[in-house]
């Protein structure tokens, strides 16, 4: 057979935001893979400029609605940094809390997708049964089930009392117990592992030249946190194992996510055990000097950066996000080359991608129809240069 | 041919176990399927059209009918159509062999070999949708369609012959009448009916293209595989070609490797047979459904390794054993 | 291929288990306190300051001026709204609390704005500050 240029989206049932990746397939095999980025660009570091640090908040919450608590926690720290804003301790514990509930119930959509990609309906449905309960808890503690609006600069919104501290207790045991028993069905289940083993190799050395982040790079082997490496919060306080596995596969970057489930919820019982008494947040403060400041944090799906550049004011001069779905997407390129076509999905997955907080930046790829001839690395080095911030 | 019998052979070609039979059949086939994967997944499945949902599958029929067909202007549209009248047809002969009241309409020695012959071809008409249709997706759908046929026909074939080796016919009344007297006529052969019907069942879900086999339309990896461009009433026809062919698989491995009937000699015993029959359908449907629940899709260089260096030979290996042991060459049987 | 115990154990209690899907339009779920719903105004709480409109992020709340009372209003436009509470939090006097509301889709756009009437505005003393 000759070689298929076979289209992946912008919509496609393999991807959940529209994004559109070109395989040029020779039978089953993939020779080449193109990303091409940008479908859901909006605009969004623009519209920061034109809004008040306190209304930011609501915006960077709109980046990517699955990770919101990632990015208000990331926004919210870069304000403090650059107006000298103290925390109080409790709404430390309270972020961490928040913040950890957000990985729980992102790492699950991800793998109940996943299995969804691979066929597996039933191991779907029944993690997104166990991700409501985590839903319902969000929305116990924020008020909503998704958009948590929960941080705020200075502290957090709203308090949790011994009713809610135990709510979520129980419900987080249940949940454990019935993580062990999946986390036995990823790691044994023939039919997922055989997928997925071996499939999608990036070698450590490749995922640090590529800058991949988060759950793929600790999928390589590589142990890389923000939360241990340059704690934010009271993560340095908290007792809790960086996993890592070291197969390098797509396997071992969703058994990174399995075992970061069961990680996240030790850190929430740990957190809820030693909650300070005291204030949850300091007196709003709309106006910062002049002031850079960088804040970063591990989002669900890796390192979250934010670098704000303020000129005094209500308003930020600028401010830069680089999320960590715009990291990965480079090194998923190199993982597709040699696999098949049914290895697509599963690959894709692997990087937990987000396109709609990806495509916030403004490197919109303009090539023409027929520059897709490009050699791959011609398109890397493209798009690295794009990246520099 | 009297009027009276002419009469009664037009009814049973129309209502029973004729078209009308079959079509409900087919639908209440749909209907147990999604109910019973949603039960699996803790879901509700569906249940708002009629009661617990019964009528849903013919709502979506019927729907289906007067969608928007979208023909696409590069793909071989009459051929495309021809196929899809072909294939549900295709079911129905071979669904007419199936002796629902434990005797059927047209049954002859060698029924069994038609059967299997039809089934063989419909896979052969999946793929021509696939071809016909000119898609990128439905051709890669095809060629997934047609490099598994013969890796799961063959042993389908091998393991079908196994109760007819058992029974010594080749009919599918007969192998049914005849496969418990057989069996406990003699015993040795009861394992190797007891291993054959457990690959049976998982050379079916093969052949139904169903998890972990359904690697030519895997959805999420490319769309719906051989009938991507299939929409509007030609989809309702693929559905109900579909329906037909789980009906078939569950019936014929049903009546075939479960037996337990007999020739009726009154009404009432027909209709104590048409149970037992509709029974070992459910169930046989109701294992291939549970496989379908607890698998993720296999790639298909894994599927077809493994068909052909151990599913092939094992059943190879099971139909040698059964003649042996039938025809008496073991000195101790 | 290997045998998977756990998970076809757990397919098939499933089958004796009450399925876990809500019918949501006949069953209504279970909200919490807190729950982020329409917001309400206590209009007699208000003082006009119009903190509430400057900090919306999705500029979802107009003053309106009522000539009748000689005061100024928030008239919350719910179909802008972005039910994040910030008006809420920022309001000096506490006038703005929420409801457990959240069914609000309609036909009808002007339904979604929430409007004091006329005659629930009253002046306000002059001089008193709660
Ligand atoms: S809830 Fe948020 S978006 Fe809605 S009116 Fe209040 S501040 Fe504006
Ligand atoms: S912030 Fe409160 S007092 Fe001020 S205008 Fe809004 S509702 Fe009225």
């Amino acid at each position: 057979m000759s070689i298929i240029e076979l289209i992946f989206g912008p919509q496609h049932p393999a991807l959940h935001e529209p994004e559109m990746f070109r395989f040029h397939v020779d039978g089953e095999k993939v020779i080449e893979a193109i990303p091409r980025i940008g479908y859901v660009h909006r605009g969004i570091e623009k519209l920061f400029e034109q809004k008040t640090h306190v209304q930011n908040i609501y915006l960077s919450e709109r980046i990517c609605g699955i990770c919101n608590v990632a990015h208000t926690l990331t926004y919210v720290n870069v304000i403090e940094r650059a107006g000298d804003i103290d925390v109080p301790p409790r709404a430390k514990y309270l972020r961490v809390i928040v913040a950890e509930l957000n990985r729980l119930h992102s790492h699950m959509l991800l793998l109940g997708a996943v299995a969804e990609l691979m066929g597996f309906t039933t191991l779907f449905m029944l993690i997104w049964r166990d991700r409501e309960k985590i839903m319902d808890l969000v929305e116990l503690i924020t008020g909503n089930r998704v958009i948590s609006a929960y941080n705020t600069i200075g502290g957090v919104r709203r308090d949790i009392d011994s009713d809610k501290a135990d709510k979520i207790r129980k419900v987080l045991l249940k949940v454990e117990e019935e993580w062990k028993e999946y986390k036995k069905t990823w790691m044994e289940d023939p039919t997922i592992t055989r997928r997925t083993m071996g499939v999608g190799i990036l070698k450590p050395r490749d995922a640090l030249k590529y800058c991949v982040v988060g759950p793929v790079l600790r999928g390589s082997g590589v142990k890389s946190d923000v939360r241990k490496d340059d704690p934010y919060e009271v993560y340095g306080d908290i007792p809790f194992n960086v996993v890592t596995y070291d197969t390098c596969d797509s396997w071992a970057r969703y058994m990174v996510r399995v075992d970061e489930i069961l990680e996240s919820i030790n850190i929430i019982l740990y957190a809820l055990d030693n909650l300070p008494q005291g204030e949850i947040r300091r007196p709003l403060v709309r106006r910062l000097p002049e002031a850079e400041a960088f804040a970063k944090t591990e989002a669900p799906r890796g390192e979250l950066v934010y670098h704000l550049y303020s000129k005094g004011g209500f308003k930020p001069y600028r401010l830069k996000v680089r999320t960590p779905t715009f990291a990965n997407i480079l090194g998923a390129t190199i993982m597709f080359k040699g696999e098949r076509i049914a290895d697509i999905p599963v690959i894709l997955g692997s990087i937990d991608p987000c396109f709609a907080c990806e495509d916030r930046h403004t490197i919109v790829d303009l090539r023409s129809g027929k520059s897709f001839m490009l050699s791959s690395r011609e398109i890397t080095r493209k798009f690295s240069r794009g990246s520099k911030p | 041919m009297t009027p009276l019998e002419l009469l009664i052979f037009i009814t049973q070609t129309l209502v029973f176990p004729g078209f009308a039979y079959l079509f409900l059949l087919a639908l209440f086939t749909e209907w147990y399927v999604r109910k019973l994967a949603a039960r699996f997944e803790n879901r509700l499945g569906p249940t708002y059209t009629g009661p617990h949902g019964l009528l849903q599958p013919l709502a979506d029929f019927v729907k289906l009918l007067f969608k928007e067909e979208i023909e696409l202007k590069y793909a071989d549209n009459a051929l495309i159509n021809g196929t899809l009248i072909i294939l549900p047809a295709l079911f129905i002969a071979a669904l007419f062999v199936i002796p629902w009241l434990g005797f059927s309409l047209v049954s002859f020695e060698g029924d069994l070999i038609l059967v299997i012959l039809l089934t063989g071809i419909s896979s052969g008409l999946l793929y021509a949708i696939g071809w016909f249709s000119k898609n990128p997706y439905s051709v890669v759908g095809a060629v997934r369609a047609i490099s598994q046929y013969l890796a799961f026909d063959i042993p389908l074939f091998i393991l079908l012959l196994v109760p007819a080796v058992i029974t010594n016919s080749l009919s599918i009344s007969t192998i049914s009448h005849k496969l418990w007297p057989s069996l406990l006529a003699n015993p040795w052969l009861i394992p190797v009916w007891a291993l054959s019907l457990g690959l049976v069942i998982l050379v079916e879900q093969a052949e139904l293209e169903e998890n972990p086999f359904s690697i030519p339309h895997a959805e999420q990896e490319i769309v719906a595989g051989y009938f991507v461009e299939i929409s509007g009433r030609r989809l309702a026809f693929y559905d109900l070609a579909r329906d037909m062919q789980i009906l078939l698989a569950g019936s014929l491995i049903g009546v075939t490797f479960l037996g337990l009937t007999w020739n009726p000699r009154s009404p009432l015993e027909a209709a104590l047979n048409f149970i037992i029959v509709l029974a070992e359908t459910l169930l046989v449907i109701f294992e291939l459904v549970l496989i379908k629940c607890v698998t993720a899709r296999l790639r298909i260089d894994q599927v077809l390794e493994a068909f052909w260096t151990y599913v092939i030979p094992l059943s190879i290996f099971i139909l040698s054993i059964a003649i042996i042991v039938k025809g008496g060459l073991f000195p101790w049987v | 291929m290997g045998l998977k115990p756990k998970i076809v154990e757990k397919v098939l209690s499933n089958l004796l288990k009450r399925p876990f899907t809500e019918q949501y339009p006949f069953e209504k779920p279970v909200i919490p306190d807190g729950f982020r719903g329409v917001m309400k105004l206590d209009v007699d709480k208000c003082i006009g300051c119009g903190l509430c409109s400057r900090d919306c992020p999705s500029g979802a709340i107009e003053m309106k001026k009522y000539e009748h009372a000689n005061r100024s209003v928030p008239v919350f436009h719910l179909y802008r709204c972005t039910f994040c509470y910030q008006c809420a939090d920022s309001c000096p006097v506490k006038a703005i609390s929420m409801t457990p509301v959240y069914e609000l889709s309609t036909p009808d756009p002007f339904k979604l704005i929430l409007e004091p009437k006329p005659e629930e505005v009253k002046p306000r003393p002059r001089g008193v500050r709660k």
